[in-house]
């Protein structure tokens, strides 16, 4: 990226078109749990959220899994609100509780947590239903082009400054050009 | 009588330019409530059945919830949905838009839209209090999203409309193309600019004043009232508005990954480029509707060297400027034709988190241009960039 920052994400040279799972634990786990989109939130997650809750410490991946279905979930939940996904499930600054009184005030309805619950859960099997029946994603038995799970730093050709792929990229980056100057 | 909702699908047949209002069962909200899950509703009901995605024009839905165009803080997203044309990715997906628009469509009359079919010439919807016009767009055909938006704008729809397009990706059949809103605004990664533009769908303009009803408007204000009051007290959500989305650099991993996502960067490597950007390039903030966050970041900055300067954290992976693709693509073949014919970088001016992009510009070779040294097309850049900062901070920017 320019003088001093040359380590930057890229494929041979060219930018990444999307994120790749491998930058996070959590990130992977969404994108192979929660097909329908590719959210780069998903490494947003609050700390306090990625301390594994008691009765998941000590078990295999120290409840990252729980933790990762978790947050997906309460982004599923402000999807189905028009509320943002980061307010709602990443920090999170808005709670469940939250949603449910501003719903129940907005419509009518009594909404509480166990009855979001249910309609966040409706909403997921219908999106994996459709998947299913048009032959989508989870069908497949390899959800990650094969170059994601290889190790990048055991292939020579990737270990380049991006000034070796693209000597155009260099120290120019940074001129202190700005508007008005 | 529904609450929250307005009870009513728009549906558009782009191939006959004829537009129906549809009912949405009351079961159908109160089971998915909106957005997202109503989006997955329609796409089941329509697809599962026949198993087939096979449609040559798949039609697209945008859906909003219940509380879109409310006081509910941060309540401005859009669920948008359609049958992806990447063959590796899922066949159906949706992605999120922030900004203004979904709210709109609420003010408009409706919780969704469907567009179905495919337009013989390129044209833009534009939907006013549940009346569809089917508007010739030829004349914004290869203009980038800002272009697009501002000409809009200006020409025809006034600047109270609320307008989502695409750019010269979507036109030209990138797979990845996004939708863009407000200069910045993106839904993307999943194709969505592609399916507009295989409809010839240039744009979707919305306007409205239909108010949105509540079961007790006095109870959910008091409500709104406190909940923003909580949030501006939230040590989260200030360092989100205070920082943007740097505020989050370097946690869980963050977003930027390193020697091909192996690692992820530095802390220190974050922090230098978050301060940097703080430093010379913050010259304001934006918010979603009803947001009393703003976390999106207005960027001042011009002229930079070939390659793309990108001081979001965000776009540091997946960049996306005005041609709504990622710029490797940009380089090849979607550069729109009033670019400046100066060799060298352009830069562009959108952009919530980052208004500022440049792009890349190489000739028939492959060799990257480079800027006149005598400095020749700067003004012509900053013409453009000082004339879009202008009009943005006209939008009611903060």
């Amino acid at each position: 990226m320019g003088k001093g920052l040359e380590q930057v994400p890229h494929f041979e040279g060219m930018d990444l078109p999307v994120r790749d799972p491998r930058s996070s634990v959590e990130y992977a786990l969404s994108r192979a749990l929660f097909p329908v989109e590719w959210d780069y939130l998903q490494s947003f997650i609050h700390p306090t959220q990625s301390v594994p809750s008691p009765e998941h410490q000590g078990s295999e991946g120290n409840g990252v899994l729980e933790r990762v279905t978790s947050v997906e979930r309460l982004k599923i939940l402000a999807d189905m609100n028009s509320l943002c996904p980061l307010v709602v499930s990443r920090l999170p600054v808005l709670s469940v509780s939250h949603v449910a009184e501003m719903l129940s005030i907005a419509t009518g309805l009594s909404e509480d947590l166990t009855s979001l619950k249910t309609k966040v859960s409706h909403t997921l099997m219908t999106e994996t239903s459709l998947l299913k029946a048009l032959g989508g994603k989870p069908e497949k038995a390899d959800l990650f082009p094969s170059r994601f799970f290889k190790d990048a730093r055991e292939r020579n050709h990737l270990e380049k400054k991006v000034s070796e792929y693209d000597p155009s990229r260099d120290h120019h980056f940074f001129q202190e050009e700005e508007i008005g100057s | 009588m529904t609450t929250g909702w307005t009870g009513k699908r728009l549906v558009v047949d782009l191939s006959a330019q004829k537009a129906r209002v549809e009912e949405i069962p009351m079961e159908d909200l109160h089971a998915y409530l909106g957005g997202r899950g109503l989006n997955a509703k329609f796409f089941f009901d329509a697809f599962a059945p026949s198993a087939s995605s096979s449609a040559s024009a798949p039609p697209i839905a945008f859906g909003v919830g219940p509380l879109a165009g409310t006081l509910a803080p941060c309540s401005g997203w859009t669920s948008i949905a359609t049958i992806s044309p990447n063959p590796d990715s899922p066949k159906y997906v949706q992605a999120g838009l922030p900004g203004h628009w979904g709210p709109q469509l609420k003010f408009a009359g409706f919780d969704q839209l469907v567009v179905q079919g495919k337009s013989a010439s390129p044209i833009y919807l534009a939907i006013e209090n549940g009346k569809v016009r089917f508007e010739d767009a030829r004349h914004v055909w290869g203009a980038d999203t800002s272009e697009t938006t501002i000409r809009l704008h200006e020409e025809k729809e006034g600047r109270e409309a609320e307008v989502l397009c695409i750019g010269p990706a979507g036109e030209n059949g990138v797979l990845f193309a996004n939708v863009t809103h407000r200069f910045s605004w993106t839904a993307d990664h999943v194709g969505l600019g592609y399916v507009l533009g295989s409809k010839n769908l240039k744009a979707i303009v919305l306007r409205g004043t239909a108010p949105v009803t509540l079961q007790n408007p006095e109870r959910f204000l008091e409500l709104c009232r406190s909940l923003v009051e909580q949030i501006s007290r939230n040590p989260h959500a200030a360092g989100l508005k205070e920082k943007g989305t740097f505020s989050r650099l370097g946690v869980n991993g963050g977003g930027l990954g390193i020697r091909n996502y192996s690692e992820t960067s530095e802390r220190n490597f974050e922090e230098r480029w978050a301060t940097d950007y703080l430093k010379k390039y913050h010259a304001g903030r934006e918010g979603c509707f009803a947001c009393p966050i703003h976390c999106g970041r207005i960027s001042e900055a011009i002229w930079r060297a070939p390659g793309v300067w990108d001081p979001a954290w965000e776009f540091s992976i997946g960049k996306k400027p005005s041609g709504s693709i990622a710029p490797v693509s940009c380089r090849v073949s979607t550069l729109p034709p009033w670019a400046p014919s100066s060799p060298g970088s352009w830069t562009a001016m959108k952009e919530g988190f980052c208004l500022t992009k440049t792009w890349d510009r190489r000739d028939a070779t492959g060799e990257m241009s480079r800027p006149p040294s005598d400095g020749s097309s700067r003004s012509f850049e900053e013409t453009r960039v000082k004339k879009r900062f202008a009009r943005v901070a006209s939008m009611g920017r903060e």
